[in-house]
C-alpha cells in the first residue's frame, strides 16, 4: 500500500509543481513588461499589436501630449484658484466671475481638443485597422454616454486632483 | 526444449507419484469441513468493506506501470492546464487594469476622485 500512496501523492505533487511553474513563468512575463516605464504604453502596444517603428512614434506623441496638456492643466488649476478667490469676496455674479467661468471653461474646450487631437495622431500612426478599432475603443471611453468628462463636469470640482496624473 | 535428462527424470517421477497410494485414511468427515471452509472463506470475502475492497481495488491499480504513468502524465497536463488557465485570467484583469490606466493617463478627468 505503501507504495501506491507514493504513486497517488506523487503524481499530485507534480500536478502542484506544473502548476505552479507554469503561473510563475507567465507571472514572470507580465513583470518584466510592468518594469518598463509606462506598463500602459506596452499595454497598448500589445492590444494594438503595434509594430515597434510606429510605437516608438506613438510613444514620443504620448510623452509630448502629456507635457502640454499637463501645462494646460496647470493653466485650469490656476484659474479655478482665481475663480474660487472671486467666488469667496462676492455676493453675486460679477463681470469678474462670468469671465473667469468663460476662460476655465475655453480652457477645458482647448484640453478637450488636444485630448481628440492626440488620439487621432495615434490612430494615423498605427495600421489601418486597428487604428479605427482604438480611436472607436478610446473615444467610447473619454466621449461616451457613461463618461463623466470635461464637458460635463461640475465647474466647482477639484482639478488638482483630476491632474494629478501628470505629476506622475 | 527440455533436455533428455530432464524428460527421463519427468517420466521417473510420473511413474512414482502413480505408484504412491494413501493409505492413511481421511480425517472424520473431511469432505464436509472442507466444504465448510470454503464457504467461510467465500463469507469473509463478500463482507469485506467497501473501502477495503476499494483500496485493494487501487493498490492493484497503481502497481501496474501503464496506470502510473498514465495517473502522472494527466495530472501535470492537468496542472500545466490549470496554471495557464490561471494565468490568463489574472493577464485578463490586468489587461482590464492597464487599459483603465491608459485612459485615465489620456483624459484628466477620468482620474480617480479622492
Amino acid at each position: 500500500m505503501k507504495r501506491s500512496w507514493i504513486i497517488l501523492v506523487g503524481g499530485l505533487l507534480l500536478a502542484v509543481l506544473a502548476y505552479g511553474g507554469v503561473f510563475a513563468w507567465r507571472e514572470s512575463q507580465r513583470l518584466t513588461a510592468h518594469q518598463k516605464s509606462a506598463p500602459e504604453l506596452a499595454w497598448l502596444k500589445s492590444e494594438f499589436q503595434i509594430p515597434d517603428q510606429e510605437f516608438e512614434r506613438i510613444q514620443s506623441l504620448h510623452f509630448a501630449y502629456a507635457a502640454a496638456c499637463a501645462e494646460r492643466c496647470r493653466q485650469i488649476d490656476a484659474k479655478n484658484a482665481e475663480l474660487r478667490g472671486l467666488l469667496a469676496t462676492s455676493d453675486t455674479v460679477t463681470p469678474a466671475i462670468e469671465q473667469a467661468i468663460q476662460d476655465a471653461a475655453q480652457l477645458r474646450a482647448g484640453c478637450h481638443a488636444d485630448m481628440l487631437r492626440h488620439f487621432y495622431e495615434v490612430r494615423q500612426s498605427m495600421p489601418p485597422e486597428q487604428g479605427k478599432r482604438y480611436f472607436e475603443w478610446v473615444t467610447a471611453r473619454t466621449f461616451g454616454s457613461e463618461h463623466q468628462g470635461m464637458m460635463f463636469s461640475s465647474p466647482s470640482a477639484d482639478s488638482s486632483v483630476a491632474h494629478e496624473h501628470h505629476a506622475r | 526444449m527440455d533436455k533428455p535428462s530432464d524428460q527421463s527424470a519427468d517420466a521417473a517421477l510420473n511413474r512414482t507419484l502413480r505408484s504412491w497410494k494413501v493409505e492413511t485414511p481421511f480425517p472424520p468427515r473431511f469432505n464436509e469441513q472442507v466444504w465448510k471452509r470454503v464457504a467461510a472463506a467465500e463469507a469473509a470475502i463478500a463482507e469485506t468493506s467497501p473501502w477495503k475492497a476499494a483500496r485493494l481495488w487501487l493498490e492493484q491499480l497503481t502497481l501496474k506501470p501503464v496506470f502510473a504513468a498514465t495517473y502522472a502524465i494527466a495530472l501535470v497536463v492537468l496542472g500545466i492546464a490549470g496554471g495557464a488557465w490561471h494565468a490568463q485570467l489574472s493577464d485578463e484583469q490586468e489587461a482590464r487594469s492597464m487599459s483603465t490606466r491608459y485612459v485615465q493617463m489620456v483624459d484628466p478627468y477620468q482620474m480617480p476622485r479622492h
